[in-house]
This record gives C-alpha cells, structure tokens and sequence, in this order.
C-alpha cells in the first residue's frame, strides 16, 4: 500500500521535470530559432509568411505560443520529420522505438551477465589481477570513443574473421533481408528478437541475435565498467560485517557465504547503477546505431542531425527524457522490492 | 648554548598550507597510475601547443598523389582519402578539441560555481535553481546538447555553448552542496559576528573553500567532455566535413575502415589517449585531494 502511495507520488513529481523538459525543447524550437523555418524558403512571399504566422500562432505572445506547443504535444502532433520524408515525428517514434529497446535491453543484459560476476570476482580476489583487470575495465569504458569502438569491432569481428575464412559477425543492420524473405515474420509485438522466438521462427532468431551482438556489447561497455567498479565496492562493504564472518564460521560454503548472504546486501547500489547507465545507453544510441546501420531512433536521429531537421532532434530529445525518468522510477521501486530495509516514501 | 634555537620565525598561515600540499605531491607522485595520467595529459598538452612545429605537413594540406597511403616514414600515420597527412591532422586536431572542451569545462564550470553559490546562500533561489537542475539533468547530457546544438547552429562556438549548457547543472549541484556545509561553519559565524557582509563572506570565506572541490571535477570532466565534443563533431555537428578535429577524422575516414584502418584508427587512438589521461588525473587527483579516501 505504502509502495503504491510512493509510485503515485513520484509519478506526480514527474510533472514538473517533464513540463521543464518541454519548456526546454519549446525554447530551443520556437524562441531561440524562427520556428516558421520549417515551411518557409527563400522563395516564399512575405504575404505568405504573414499568413503561415498567424496559422501556427507565431504572432501571439510567447506564452500563449508555448500553450499551443504544448497543447500539440499532447494531441500527438510532435511536429513533421524532415529528414523522414515529411512523416509525423511521432509515428517515426513509434516505428523505430522497437528497435532501440531492442538494442539497449540487450546491452543492459550484457551488463549485468558481465559486469555483475566481474564486480564479485574482483571483490573476492581484491588485489589480484582479476581485479586489476577490471579496474582497467572500468576505466577504458569511461575512456573509449563508442563511435570508434563499434568501428574496430566492425574491422575485427566482421571483416578480419571474413578475411581470413572464420566465422564472422555481421557488421550492419538488424536482421538479413534474404533470411527474412525465406522465412516471413510474423509481427506480434515489433521486436524480432522476441516475435522470432514467440512465433518459433528459429532462422530469424538466429540472425538476428548474430546482427544484434556487436552493437549490444559496444553500447553496453561504457557502463560495464562502472557497473563493475560499484558492485566490488559495496561488495566488499558487506563482506567485512560480522553476519558473513558468523556464515563463515558456521562452516557453509564460500560459495554460499558469497551469492546468497552477501550479494543480496550487495546489490543496491548496482541497481542505482545500472538505472544511471541506461542515460548513457540512450546517450549512445545515435552513436552505436549510425555505425551499426541499426533501424532505431538513435540513427534516425543522427541522420536528422546531418539534415538539421529540428522537429525530428526535440522529439528525440523528449523521448528520450521521458524514458530516462521513467527507467530512473522504476529503478527507485525496485530498489525498496529487492532490500526491504529500504522503506519508501519516507 | 645553541643559539640556533632563537633563529626561530612565526609560522605563518600558510605554512600548514604548504606542508598540506607538499603531502598531497608526495602522495600523488607515489601513485603510478596518476603520473601516468599526468604524463599522457601534458604531452597531448605539448603536442596540441607546437604542432604548427612538430606536424610535418599542414593540417588542410593535400598531396593527392600520396592518397589512402599506410603508414611509412614519410607519412607516419598514413595518409587519408584527399592525400591529408594523418599524423599533422591528429596533432592540428587536438589543438582544437582541446580548445574546445576546455573552454567547456571552464564555462560550466563557472556558470555552475557562480549560480551553485547563489543557490547556496540565497533561500529563494535555491528550490527554482535545483528544480532547473533536475530538469536538465533528466536528459543525458549528450542528447540535450544535441538539442541545443541543433537549434543554434552547426558551428564550433556553438558546439561549445550546447556542451556547456548541459553540462554547468552538476557543477551547480556539487558547488550548492558544498556552500551549504561551509556556510553552517564557526569560522563563517565568526565572520559574520565580526560585521562581514553577505558578498565578502561569500567571495572571501565560503567560496575559496569550497572550489576545491570543483577543480577536481573539472579535471576528471575534462575527459568525458573531450569524448562528448568527439562524438557531436561525429554525428556532425560542430565542424565542417574534411576539417582536422578527431571526432570529425573519424566520421570522415568511415567508408574506408575495412581497406584503409588507419584512417579511422589513429585519430581515435589520439581521442583514446587524451581522455584516458584526464580520467587517471583525476581519479589520481581526486584520491590525494579527498581526505577522506587517503591515510
């Protein structure tokens, strides 16, 4: 019950973050450019851009303005897609929303299969090299270039393995067209990883997991490390308090001792983490999807970037910002389901 | 008698200073890691000042008839797709990111001091300036920049602005933070109780105190704001194509990555180096300078 007060009284405080949000974007389009620029050329008449004004309410105050702004955003007009064509930002949102969950769940997975048994490891083996190791992880991944770490990925796992006969991982794209004409897709929820798997389509499935490995580890890795560092700290915390001794003098396994005593103490701050780490997957999206050709709104909005279609950039940026609070709340809520010594709303 | 004894001088204020700093130099010189960081950052530093001496070949310079070379002696990194020389255009290239995220940092950073300290002490401020923290601090950095650079324009100088402007609210956070614990202080109190002045507490007593802090910040932003310029000149913004800056190099060089690596290799590695030394600097500095973490 008391959860349930809690998650409503975030949901509330949202409010204000997100109505700041459109303030921000409503600045950036309408006051700091010529909003009109999106219909107006060279070549239009001054009659015509009067007329254009008064259409879209540019001659009225700004707050009034910043009303109708608003006003579209929640009737689902986020504005036309220059660079898609002229389509409605939103449904652009909404055809390539999939892929990018697609990608930065995958990368989120990849980041606690790692980073999660690394930052146990380097707390158990402090100061051996393991821990070394994934010191020098962490740092690398707060230090590499994603856009240049998915470009050498490409050459090694791509190219190189197919220079040399290997087995190779594709570089590009998010399933082959040729294994997606041979076996038709069924679409039951827009993401192929999982309609190839509920629709038992086991060569979609394949390719698309192969087209999906690259991108997911070079999206994952700056927050691996992070991840890693975290949990070997609090792990460490937790394995100097006197109820692990107690464990361990009553003879149970290390293993035991570690996995099921300690990490469950353990794990919060890794939880925080790995919430935080998700605005730096969502940071990385338009860098990881342009080099990956990945069909997400990061490439989209990379490319709408190169055509400087605004409409297209603020839509992203709102998205964005909307996800980000929302993977932030859901983080908070778990954090009280996993420890209940944290009690919430208080 | 020894008289030497009498040869005896007032300690000055600023002895414990100095013994504080001497301290913090031994510690800082005892950590590998950190002289390591250190070193990297002051020959990127040394490299970015007199590359107009040390570059063989001009940054624009073009010798088609050396194109999409591999790296020799004559050109050490190769050369690219319009016969540039790879390693003058690394170092012309740092010249500018360094430039340009450094004027970042120092941006936000004041922006961040300045309004941080005036949430701090001015009550009213301070709940409109954290909620505008809040808000922006809700977007990851990188996206809000691309916002504001796409609304602004796709020049350097406004490459730099956007950064700034996403990145001065942590700075605001850290400095608002550490003005509240300073200004509950006796010496504050003592200040005041001797007919200081609002402003002069401030600049004079709470500021200097709490800027520590920032320094450190700042040091260990530097890196992650040298990836971010990268990355935006990358998806395009900042400087036009065909211009040395790394991230741009990089963007440039992408269509011959699988039969000409070096193009795209190099200038990565020199983007690598360069954050990879700010991030150990400051881990290194961050470790001596926070009395918490050493002895």
């Amino acid at each position: 019950m008391r959860l349930k007060i809690y998650i409503l009284r975030r949901l509330l405080l949202l409010i204000p973050v997100l109505l700041g949000l459109t303030i921000i974007t409503f600045t950036l389009s309408n006051v700091v450019t010529d909003p009109t620029s999106a219909w107006v050329t060279d070549r239009t008449p001054p009659r015509v851009v009067d007329q254009i004004r008064k259409a879209h309410h540019f001659d009225q105050p700004i707050v009034v303005q910043y009303y109708y702004y608003l006003n579209d955003l929640f009737h689902g007009d986020w504005g036309l897609s220059h660079s898609e064509a002229e389509e409605p930002v939103l449904s652009v949102i909404r055809r390539t929303f999939p892929a990018t969950v697609e990608l930065a769940t995958c990368a989120t997975l990849i980041q606690i299969a790692v980073g999660l048994p690394l930052g146990i490891i380097s707390a158990v083996k402090k100061d051996k090299p393991i821990d070394h190791g994934s010191r020098l992880l962490a740092l690398s991944g707060a230090s590499f270039p994603v856009f240049w770490l998915a470009l050498i990925m490409q050459f090694v796992f791509f190219y190189s393995l197919k220079f040399h006969g290997l087995p190779y991982l594709p570089a590009t794209g998010q399933v082959d067209d040729f294994v997606l004409l041979d076996n038709p897709l069924k679409p039951v929820t827009g993401f192929i990883i999982l309609d190839s798997l509920l629709t038992w389509n086991m060569p979609v499935f394949k390719d698309a997991l192969a087209h999906i490995i690259l991108p997911a580890f070079v999206l994952g890795f700056t927050g691996l490390g992070l991840i890693t560092r975290i949990t070997r700290s609090s792990m460490l915390e937790v394995m100097r308090q006197d109820y692990v001794t107690l464990a361990r003098a009553k003879g149970l396994p290390e293993r035991v001792v570690i996995y099921k005593h300690a990490l469950k103490n353990a794990i919060n701050p890794t939880i925080t983490i790995i919430g935080m780490s998700f605005g730096s997957i969502l940071a990385g999206a338009p860098l990881t999807e342009t080099v990956f050709s990945w069909p997400g709104m990061g490439k989209w909005a990379a490319y709408a970037i190169v055509s400087l279609d605004r409409a297209s950039i603020m839509g992203f940026a709102l998205i964005t910002g909307i996800i980000f609070v929302l993977v932030n709340l859901i983080v908070d809520v778990l954090y009280s389901v996993v420890d209940p010594r944290v009690r919430v709303g208080e | 008698m020894n008289l030497k004894i009498l040869n005896f001088r007032i300690p000055s204020k600023w002895d414990s200073n100095i013994r504080e700093m001497r301290y913090s130099v031994y510690l800082f010189r005892h950590s590998a890691l950190a002289v390591l960081g250190i070193s990297l950052v002051a020959c990127v530093v040394m490299l970015a000042i007199f590359a107009p001496y040390i570059a063989p070949y001009g940054p624009e310079m073009r010798m088609w008839n050396d194109k999409l070379q591999g790296p020799s002696f004559q050109h050490l990194f190769g050369t690219d797709d319009r016969g540039g020389d790879i390693f003058s255009r690394v170092l012309y290239g740092y010249r500018l990111d360094l430039i340009m995220s450094s004027s970042v940092v120092i941006i936000a950073a004041t922006l961040g001091t300045v309004l941080g300290s005036a949430a701090g002490f001015i009550r009213r401020l301070d709940e409109i300036l954290m909620r505008i923290t809040d808000v922006f601090l809700s977007v990851p950095s990188l996206i809000l920049a691309m916002a504001v650079g796409a609304a602004l324009g796709r020049t350097p100088t406004n490459l730099v602005i956007a950064l700034a402007i996403t990145w001065w609210p942590i700075y605001a956070r850290l400095v608002r933070g550490q003005v509240l614990v300073e200004k509950e202080k006796l010496y504050v109190e003592a200040a005041r109780a001797s007919g200081g002045g609002t402003a002069r507490i401030l600049f004079r007593h709470v500021l200097p105190n709490s800027i520590y802090p920032v320094l450190v910040n700042a040091t260990m932003d530097l890196g992650s704001v040298v990836l971010a310029t990268a990355s935006l000149s990358f998806l395009g913004f900042g400087v036009e194509p065909g211009v040395a800056e790394l991230g741009r190099m990089v963007a440039d060089g992408r269509a011959y990555v699988f039969n000409n690596p070096w193009i795209v290799a190099f200038p990565g590695l020199a983007i690598l180096l360069a954050s990879i030394g700010c991030n150990l600097l400051g881990d290194g500095l961050r470790d001596v300078l926070d009395p918490r973490l050493r002895r």
